[in-house]
Parts: C-alpha cells; sequence; structure tokens
C-alpha cells in the first residue's frame, strides 16, 4: 500500500511538470511573437556621412596684386616645389603663396616672409624677381629687399588652363583665394538590399596642421640658383620657360621685370616637368621624355624623345645619362610602375635604355656628381651612388612622409616632405648627415 | 574549467557555462547569417559571460560582448531574457575599398565601435547537463570607416586630401537557436 501511495505520488508530480510545459511553452512562443512585432518598427538601418564642404571664397586678380608684398612669415601647412637661389629658399605654399627663408645658415634657416598668391604652385627666380603662377597668370615680383617685396608685372592667361580649381570655375577677373570651411553630417539613405552604399560628394582642400622649428647642426651654403625636378618653370640664361599640360612657352626675360612671351609650341600631351641641363631642356611627360635643343632659346627645337608606358615622371640629367622616375598614383599616373629608368643620351640621335630599377613609389629626384637622390614616397629619400649606371647602389634610406622633391646643390640636398622641409650635407653617398629640418607639426 | 561551488547555507550554485548559438539577423538591408559563442558563469539561474560572434550583416565584422542572461519561472522550460553589450569590430575587407592607393597612402580605415543586443526566449532543459534555447530580439551594431581620398587639382602632383567618415546603424531582429552546457 506504501508503495501505492509513493507510486500515485511520483505520477501525480510528473503529471503536473508535464502540464506545466505544456502551458509554459505556448506562453513563451506568444510573447516572443507579441515581442517580434511590437518591435518590427524598430527595425530600420541608417548611415550617416561626417565631412567637410569647402566653399570658395573670391576675391578679384586686382585685389590679389595689391596684396602681392612681404607679409609676415607664415606657418608651413603644405610644403609643395622649391627653388633655391643664393642664400634663400623660396617654398612653395601649395595653392597659397611662397615662402621666403634665409638659409644663409642651413643648420637654422630662418622664415622670413610670406608671399600671398592664391593658387601658386611654380616658382623660379633670376637675379631680383620671382616669377610665381598665379592659376592663370605669371606674376613677376621684385625681391630685391626681402622685407619690401612688390609686384613688379604681371602676364595674363598664360596658363589658361587653370581657369578652374577642384570643380569650381573662376570669372576671367578673380580667382579663389580662401576657402570657408563648414562641418557637415549628412544623412545617406539605406536603400532595400544595400547594407553599404557610398555618396560621394565633392569637398576639397588639405589637411592643416602647425610648423615648429628643428635644427640639428652645422655646415655650409648653397650659392647657385636650382630648381627642382618637379618644377614646370625652368630659367635657361635670359629666358624663362615654362610648360603647360600640351606646351611649351618661352618668355624673354632680359629685362626680369618684363617677362616677354616670345614663343609658343604644342609638343604633346600630359606634359609634366621640365629640367634644364646645359643647353637642353627635358621635358617629362605621362607617355616619354622629350629633349629639346636651346641652340636657339627664343625656338626649342625637339630633338630625341623616350618614350615609356603611360606613368608620371620627373626627369633630371648629366652629360651622359637622363634619370627618370615612373610613378603610380591614382587616375592622374595610370600605370603600376614604380621604377628609375636610366637613359643613355650619350648620343642624342639614337637613345637607349640601359637600365630600369625599381622603386616604391619615386617622384622628385637630383644628382650632384655621383650621389642621386630620389624622393620615394612614404620609403622617404633613398640616396644612391650612381657612379655606374648599370650598377646603381642604393647606400642609404632617411625615413620621411611621403618625400616630395630634392635638390642637390654645393653637397646640400633640400628635401620638401610632407612632414617638413629637411636638410642635409653629403660628401659621398655614404656620408649624408641632417642639418636642419623645418617640421609641419599635425 | 571553473568547479562547481555549493554554499549548503545560501543553495548557490556557481559554475562553468558555455552558450553556443547560430541564427540569422534580419533587417532592412538584408538577412544575414549570425554565429556566436558565449564563455562565463553560471549562478542560481542567471549566467554572466564573454561573447565573441560573426555578424555578417552589413560589413562583415566580430562583435565582442558582456552577456547577461536570466531565466525565469520553473521547471525545464522556462523563460529567458538576455542583454549583451559590448564592441563591434569590423574585419578587413579590400571588396570595400583598395587598401591603398597606388601611391601608397591609406585609402581607408576601420573603426571600431558599439554592439548591443537585447532579447527573450525560451530555455527547455534537454537533461541535467545540456539546454537548449530559442532566442528574437533587438540587435544594433554601429559600423564606421573613413575614407581617405586625394583631388588631384594639378598634373599630375599636386592634390589635396579629403577625409570622409561614412556611419552605418543597423538595427535587426535577431533569431538564434543555441545549446548552452
Amino acid at each position: 500500500m506504501g508503495c501505492s501511495i509513493e507510486h500515485a505520488i511520483e505520477q501525480a508530480i510528473q503529471t503536473k511538470k508535464i502540464t506545466m510545459q505544456k502551458k509554459t511553452i505556448p506562453a513563451s512562443a506568444l510573447l516572443l511573437a507579441i515581442c517580434v512585432v511590437i518591435l518590427s518598427g524598430c527595425f530600420k538601418d541608417t548611415a550617416t556621412k561626417h565631412y567637410k564642404i569647402y566653399t570658395p571664397i573670391y576675391k578679384t586678380k586686382q585685389e590679389v596684386r595689391d596684396n602681392i608684398k612681404s607679409n609676415a612669415p607664415q606657418a608651413v601647412n603644405s610644403p609643395g616645389k622649391m627653388y633655391v637661389y643664393g642664400n634663400y629658399i623660396f617654398l612653395n605654399e601649395r595653392n597659397r603663396g611662397v615662402h621666403i627663408i634665409d638659409n644663409s645658415n642651413p643648420s637654422s634657416p630662418v622664415n622670413k616672409a610670406f608671399i600671398n598668391i592664391p593658387g601658386n604652385e611654380d616658382i623660379a627666380v633670376k637675379g631680383n624677381a620671382l616669377y610665381a603662377d598665379c592659376y592663370t597668370d605669371l606674376m613677376t615680383i621684385d625681391i630685391t629687399n626681402i622685407n619690401n617685396i612688390s609686384l613688379k608685372d604681371f602676364t595674363s592667361n598664360l596658363f589658361p588652363e587653370r581657369n578652374s580649381y577642384g570643380g569650381f570655375y573662376m570669372p576671367n577677373d578673380k580667382v579663389i583665394a580662401d576657402w570657408f570651411v563648414k562641418d557637415t553630417i549628412m544623412n545617406i539613405e539605406i536603400s532595400d538590399g544595400q547594407g553599404i552604399w557610398t555618396n560621394g560628394s565633392y569637398v576639397t582642400d588639405s589637411n592643416i596642421w602647425n610648423l615648429t622649428f628643428s635644427v640639428a647642426s652645422t655646415s655650409a651654403s648653397p650659392t647657385k640658383a636650382a630648381g627642382g625636378s618637379m618644377a614646370r618653370f625652368a630659367i635657361v640664361d635670359n629666358y624663362l620657360y615654362t610648360v603647360t599640360t600640351s606646351q611649351l612657352k618661352s618668355l624673354d626675360i632680359t629685362n626680369t621685370n618684363q617677362p616677354l612671351l616670345t614663343n609658343t609650341k604644342n609638343i604633346g600631351w600630359q606634359i609634366e616637368t621640365i629640367y634644364p641641363f646645359k643647353n637642353k631642356l627635358f621635358i617629362g611627360s605621362q607617355t616619354g621624355m622629350y629633349i629639346f635643343d636651346l641652340g636657339n632659346p627664343n625656338n626649342p627645337v625637339q630633338g630625341m624623345m623616350f618614350g615609356h608606358a603611360r606613368a608620371c615622371d620627373p626627369v633630371i640629367a648629366d652629360d651622359n645619362f637622363a634619370y627618370v622616375t615612373l610613378h603610380s598614383g591614382n587616375s592622374m599616373c595610370w600605370t603600376t610602375s614604380n621604377e628609375l629608368n636610366v637613359i643613355n643620351i650619350q648620343n642624342l640621335s639614337s637613345s637607349s635604355l640601359t637600365k630600369t630599377y625599381a622603386l616604391t613609389n619615386p617622384k622628385g629626384l637630383s644628382k650632384q656628381g655621383n650621389v642621386l637622390f630620389i624622393c620615394d614616397g612614404n620609403d622617404g629619400l633613398k640616396v644612391f651612388d650612381a657612379t655606374d649606371a648599370n650598377n646603381i647602389v642604393l647606400k642609404k634610406k632617411i625615413p620621411m612622409a611621403d618625400a616630395f622633391d630634392v635638390i642637390a646643390l654645393n653637397n646640400i640636398a633640400i628635401v620638401s616632405a610632407k612632414d617638413g622641409l629637411y636638410q642635409y650635407s653629403f660628401t659621398s653617398p655614404n656620408n649624408v648627415t641632417l642639418l636642419s629640418k623645418i617640421r609641419v607639426q599635425q | 574549467m571553473i568547479p562547481a561551488l555549493c554554499f549548503a547555507q545560501q543553495k548557490t550554485v556557481i559554475g562553468y557555462t558555455n552558450i553556443t548559438e547560430a541564427g540569422v539577423l534580419h533587417g532592412k538591408s538584408q538577412t544575414a547569417f549570425n554565429v556566436q559563442t558565449i564563455n562565463g558563469i553560471t549562478f542560481n539561474q542567471t549566467s554572466i559571460g564573454l561573447g565573441v560572434g560573426l555578424d555578417n550583416y552589413g560589413y562583415k565584422s566580430i562583435p565582442v560582448f558582456i552577456d547577461v542572461r536570466q531565466k525565469l519561472g520553473r521547471g525545464a522550460c522556462k523563460l529567458l531574457v538576455y542583454v549583451d553589450a559590448g564592441l563591434n569590430v569590423p574585419v578587413r575587407n579590400n571588396d570595400l575599398l583598395p587598401a591603398k592607393w597606388d601611391d601608397g597612402n591609406e585609402a581607408y580605415r576601420l573603426h571600431t565601435n558599439f554592439y548591443g543586443e537585447a532579447g527573450i526566449g525560451i530555455n527547455n532543459k534537454i537533461n541535467r547537463k545540456l539546454s537548449l534555447h530559442l532566442t528574437a530580439g533587438f540587435s544594433y551594431k554601429h559600423f564606421s570607416y573613413t575614407e581617405h581620398s586625394q583631388i588631384w587639382y594639378s598634373m599630375p602632383y599636386l592634390f589635396s586630401s579629403r577625409n570622409a567618415t561614412y556611419g552605418y546603424y543597423y538595427r535587426r531582429l535577431s533569431v538564434r537557436l543555441g545549446l548552452q552546457f
């Protein structure tokens, strides 16, 4: 009897458990379903885009010309091309103007003044005249007294293709002088079935850094004039030569304060750089290197052309060889090649490729004696022994952010890089010493 | 493995637990597969653990989160409520953009953001150690990346850099089947 009672109690407990389960499962499932229905309105995806909108601020060309003067020195935000003349380095501030740096002591360069030139990209100096582009126009600036700079002349519409910047066209009498910046958050629609959708919109301008100066040790100073390999201006004797994307222009600067356009030549397409060497102009384009003879300086005559696959290529030369760097770079440079081409130019009627050297992303280059400097993108500055063109040997790699251009002159290498302006003294490829750095600080 | 501890006075049992779940995430953008595993401790009817998963919704990511669950009721079949909070770690995928531009500069940067979820479910005990559960909840993840672009304004070397940050806020229904031991 006792066993029967226990058995009955056990059965009753089991039955109750099963009954409770049967009630719990439907109730829970119902609760789940109710929650799903209630929350269904919350199941949506949204997106935002956070960026800066830049709106151009225009000034009349007359206002810009009236403001060509010695302004107080400014921080270097975005160093571009350089020109060395005497004891001065003229450093382009991309699209904004020119820094004038007293380099009497390369171990302690002094930022002396700034010239506001909207749209400025290229510079060249002869005597007391600084030539600088201002979008479509060429400015001739008197730099006799660095503290009292003035505009001497301007040549209108010398670079007609530069009448726009970043998609904004400029009327004939105005230029973009600055930008109004607005932080913006935009809501982006996510369409059904599209988890990620990007909607590009146009914004411009660069990041801004502050400048501080930093020095290392002591040495000599450059005395000659020189532009970098990335230049589109070149001065040979009494002529200023400039290249646009398709033309070579010759300007007589016998009167340095009044350049006179004397010749315009169509020379191809996608022309990029110009480098003078002795009585020749070496012109880099996306399809190859041209050599123009300056027997008649007013009328440069094309000699040989060395073709290559489409790429961006600055070029320099010495007595026997031309050195051309090819680099890839988004949609402008097309190719994936990143290399140095050494071309034998001893016989200009039949040039030939001597050798190709693989690099990372080379841009500007310069050579003094057997020391070859190449700005190799984020790989920094590379120093080569170029004694034997068939066996150019890397001797040193100097880290710096996105090295852009270099000028080697009087045993000083001046490098324009994203993180500053460097100066190195050198006596051989193995002996390269930092003199100073004008630091760009984020 | 954390040994089970028995406190006779409080009748609290603390032990190791693992929850492994698989299911789907359904929202406006898509319906995507999801799997996750949580390791932690359980005491009474509560469990707390550290979870990691694979979330294929929108942009593939790995959620890493703290999971807290509470079973309610008595018997083998209980109501379950849970909440998760943690980080959404995106998995780098070059289908989004090339990793670097041709000049070697970084094209984009992914960011780690918030991940969270809350929901309810049914937990059904299969045997002394193992239980099966079905959950449904509201799942949220924030994905963002910054795109570094270059505008070429002068042939061919001079350009301006521009950055734009895109943020995606995904709000999904999650339905998962899981095992806990």
